[in-house]
């Protein structure tokens, strides 16, 4: 009787815990946003976390990515450079605010893609999409944010796709926050 | 030389200042005149000498040797007399030579006198107290030296920990980044060999 019982309990957990969405589906939409990021020769962005996917239950699908808005080379200060100068410093801030608006347009155009490739996901939950901008302590990171988060249902991605919105409709469509 | 009557019409020929018709008249002169012939010969000789010799500016002032402008001053004159001559020249310094000499030989060494100044014998203030204050005012001055300099080391010191701080923390910074990307870059690789699943989470 009791490894029935027992039998009957796990099934019953199994079940609860089972996920709408496919474990592919998910390394899929986690793999665009890597090449997404690593994609732009000219002004790379640093990878320095690579996507991580998660279903919660209910409310939907959540990436992260980890990310140096702009490629500085590692020796930025050393021995032989012992300091950074202003206009480095000044230079390097305006560059990453103007990557910021890059960066959000290129996550919203990754989340509609992610709405097709969520084959699983049901249509009322959440899409969120979530970047972690890292920044070295010499940099003046005034007006910069720490984390972008971006959020959508699947639904309004999908309704997105299929009309093919220009950019500022397409922007009305996000919940955008810079923390 | 017979001088033809019509060698000056044969001057103009040279020049070229005759019209046409004159011209073959007096080409056909020159051919039977012999003293004409030579004549333009001479002529066009002189020409070419002339043309030969390089245009030259007319001068714009004409001095003469005797003019006081050119006449050397009483000095030059005299230097230049002494020195053209060699025997001048040493015989003067032989002469030079032997007043040096002269006056060496005669010449009394200046006295260095040395002057003690005697402090008054009734004076108030004694050699002690003077030593007193001079190594009371050098303590002085070596103690403010030595606080300035501990001073400028203390600074020294400080900004060189704080720049020595700001690179290690760099440097941790740096390490941390580059372990981080190579990590993305691993982690990125790994899912490349991993195998895709179809089914469900």
């Amino acid at each position: 009787m009791k490894p029935v019982l027992l039998a009957v309990l796990a099934s019953v957990c199994f079940a609860a815990t089972e996920s709408p969405l496919s474990l592919a589906s998910i390394r899929a939409v986690e793999a665009s946003i890597n090449d997404k990021v690593r994609s732009n020769l000219s002004d790379p962005y640093d990878l320095l976390g690579t996507a991580r996917g998660t279903y919660l239950d209910g409310y939907g699908a959540v990436f992260s990515v980890e990310m140096n808005l702009v490629l500085v080379s590692p020796l930025n200060l050393s021995p032989f450079k012992p300091s950074i100068s202003e206009a480095e410093i000044v230079g390097m801030q305006k560059r990453k605010l103007a990557k910021v608006e890059n960066l959000k347009d290129a996550m919203r155009g990754l989340m509609v893609g992610a709405s097709k490739t969520l084959t699983g996901l049901p249509a009322n939950e959440h899409i969120v999409m979530e970047a972690f901008l890292f920044n070295y302590r010499w940099e003046n990171t005034r007006d910069l944010p720490k984390r972008i988060v971006i959020t959508s249902t699947k639904q309004q991605l999908l309704d997105a796709a299929a009309r093919r919105l220009t950019g500022a409709e397409l922007t009305k469509l996000f919940d955008d926050q810079e923390l | 030389m017979n001088i033809c009557e019509r060698s000056e019409a044969v001057s103009d020929y040279a020049f070229d200042e005759v019209s046409g018709t004159e011209r073959a008249e007096i080409e056909r002169h020159i051919e039977s005149c012999a003293e004409c012939h030579a004549h333009l010969r001479s002529i066009r000789l002189t020409t070419a000498a002339l043309k030969a010799v390089p245009n030259r500016e007319i001068p714009q002032r004409i001095a003469f040797v005797s003019d006081k402008l050119f006449e050397p001053s009483p000095w030059a004159r005299f230097w230049r007399g002494f020195f053209g001559s060699p025997t001048q020249v040493g015989f003067a310094s032989a002469c030079l030579l032997a007043a040096a000499i002269s006056f060496s030989a005669t010449r009394k060494p200046v006295e260095i006198r040395t002057v003690i100044a005697q402090s008054p014998a009734k004076s108030d203030v004694t050699a002690a107290q003077i030593d007193a204050a001079v190594s009371k005012a050098v303590a002085q001055v070596h103690a403010e030296d030595q606080k300035f300099t501990q001073m400028a080391l203390a600074a020294a010191e400080e900004k060189h920990k704080k720049e020595h701080d700001a690179l290690l923390v760099s440097m941790r910074e740096t390490v941390d980044v580059m372990q981080r990307r190579m990590g993305a870059y691993t982690s990125e690789l790994a899912s490349l060999e991993r195998p895709s699943f179809g089914g469900g989470q």
